[in-house]
């Protein structure tokens, strides 16, 4: 080939490897989902005698109240994403509250041991200072896990929460 | 003649007595062994939160993306331990209990006496404190002169760094400074009047009732903490404490009332008219009262039932010129005792006081004479002497 020939190759070639290198960022930078948390303070309302409860911005949280996260996923991409397991260690300071794990189409597992083993809540044991076996109480809890049965569509969002007590 | 019968079954009873920790003390020690403070997370704490999700994708698996406050999609982003933290800040709550000890405390008209009280920091905040007394009650008979308050012991260990002034201060610090959980012990001294009011004594039972105010301060010498006016995303101080006796719910204080009672002798004295008990001789039965007549009279001196004991009692009495001096005798007889041996030994005789006799005039030895129990305590001079 002579050298004009493949001068006039360069340009096409470098264009190339310019879009594939481009092609291979993207695919990296950017997964199929997004994942989105926030944090809201529980306050008790008293209207008339009744009380019910509502959900504000935790900016100024005290020792005893209640606090709720929620973690949101949506599907950012156009293809169905399956086996979907959200793991959320329990926030230093807080204590787990019973039965407030929850998120629809989910199945929700609890750890004791920093997240090596899950399991239902009711199952978990943790060792007592006299080297017995003892029921874990929430307050043994160190991380939650969703299980989001089935798959999520493109487009498609969903979410899980679950509330804690301040120590 | 019927011989009955009765048998009787030994039975023992048998007493179980479980021996039971108080809960506060156990729920408290708990909380310690595992880190936490019973007052709550220290004030100023950043608590984070940040979830993970493992997906697949066609059957492949996913690199794992965790969450952020505005939304994360990229599985490369997000973590480092530190990173895209859902984040609050645990507030300031001024909080703090003050208790009195049990028991109402004698005091003695003129005298002082004190009470313990005990303040603790049950906030999650270190606090500077100040404190005071309040001595009108509506309800009580009288009021103390004065009442100091003094703090003699806290369970500070080592000494803290006042942030406001980066000075460091310790337990013997004033004015007192606890950390969340810390707890001072406050004697209040008070002084009784010498009356009711000028024409009126004070009696055993009257009351006086006192409460020691404790005030969560901002600063050394500062006023009290007041609330936040709003929110904001750093530290705000929310007041959480409780009514006492005479503060008021989340005013940064609390108190606790205790009650002074009179518990002092309550004395009498009574002299009793003299008596013929024997005649001279050849004077016949009949006793009258002439030349020769041996006469006995009494003093009593008796502490009513329940009243505390009077120390220092000294009985004197002079006879008249009519007895014959060198005919007087006297003992003394009740249950008093000399004072330097009040209160009385369990083992050994109490010494009981004597009496002397100088001229016409009859004294007996300074005594005690303890409070009846059930009953009036009363202490006999009894004299005898002849009619000259």
């Amino acid at each position: 080939m002579n050298i004009n020939k493949k001068l006039k190759l360069l340009p096409t070639i470098a264009l190339s490897a310019l879009l594939l290198v481009t092609l291979q960022a993207s695919a990296v930078q950017k997964g199929h989902l997004k994942v989105t948390s926030k944090v809201q303070k529980m306050v008790i309302v008293n209207k008339a005698g009744k009380k019910s409860y509502k959900f504000i911005p935790a900016a100024k949280v005290l020792p005893g109240e209640i606090v709720q996260y929620n973690t949101f996923f949506e599907n950012i991409s156009n293809k169905p994403a399956t086996g979907i397991n959200i793991v959320n260690p329990i926030p230093k300071h807080t204590v787990y509250l019973p039965n407030s794990a929850n998120g629809k189409n989910t199945q929700s597992v609890f750890s004791v041991d920093g997240g090596k083993h899950y399991g239902k809540a009711g199952t978990l044991k943790v060792r007592g200072t006299d080297g017995k076996l003892y029921p874990a109480k929430p307050s043994d809890y160190t991380h939650i896990q969703w299980h989001y049965k089935g798959s999520l569509a493109p487009k498609a969002k969903q979410a899980v929460a679950f509330r804690v007590r301040l120590r | 003649m019927r011989n009955i019968n009765t048998n009787l079954e030994k039975r023992e009873n048998k007493m179980k007595i479980k021996i039971m920790k108080s809960v506060l003390s156990v729920a408290i020690l708990a909380a310690m062994t595992s880190g936490v403070l019973a007052a709550g997370t220290t004030a100023g704490t950043d608590v984070d939160n940040r979830a993970s999700i493992a997906y697949s994708v066609g059957g492949i698996n996913q690199t794992a993306i965790n969450s952020s406050e505005g939304g994360n999609s990229d599985p490369t982003a997000c973590t480092g331990a530190t990173e895209c933290q859902t984040s609050f800040v645990v507030d300031k709550k001024v909080d703090l209990t003050v208790t009195a000890t049990a028991g109402n405390t004698p005091i003695v008209p003129s005298g002082t006496s004190d009470h313990t009280f005990t303040l603790a920091n049950t906030g999650n905040d270190i606090e500077y404190f100040s404190l005071s007394s309040v001595i009108n009650d509506a309800t009580d008979t009288f009021d103390p002169t004065n009442c100091t308050q003094t703090v003699v012991a806290s369970s500070v260990t080592g000494s803290y760094l006042d942030p406001t002034t980066n000075t460091t201060v310790n337990s013997t610090s004033s004015p007192l400074y606890l950390a969340p959980d810390d707890t001072a012990t406050i004697t209040v001294s008070c002084t009784a009047p010498a009356l009711l009011n000028p024409t009126t004594p004070l009696i055993n039972g009257n009351t006086a009732k006192v409460s020691l105010v404790a005030t969560a301060i901002q600063t050394a010498g500062g006023t009290a903490h007041t609330d936040s006016p709003t929110d904001t995303v750093g530290k705000d101080t929310v007041l959480a404490d409780g009514t006492g006796s005479v503060d008021a719910l989340r005013d940064a204080k609390h108190s606790a009332i205790t009650t002074y009672i009179i518990a002092t002798a309550d004395l009498k004295v009574k002299k009793a008219p003299p008596i013929v008990t024997a005649m001279p001789a050849g004077a016949g039965a009949a006793l009258f009262h002439i030349p020769g007549a041996t006469i006995q009279y009494t003093i009593e001196v008796s502490n009513a039932d329940g009243a505390e004991a009077a120390r220092s009692l000294i009985i004197s009495d002079t006879l008249p010129p009519e007895y014959d001096p060198a005919t007087i005798t006297c003992s003394v007889s009740g249950p008093a005792v000399v004072n330097t041996v009040y209160p009385i030994a369990v083992s050994g005789t109490p010494l009981a006081p004597g009496c002397t006799i100088s001229g016409s005039t009859v004294t007996t030895g300074s005594f005690t004479l303890p409070g009846g129990v059930g009953s009036i305590n009363t202490e006999t001079l009894t004299i005898t002497a002849k009619i000259l």
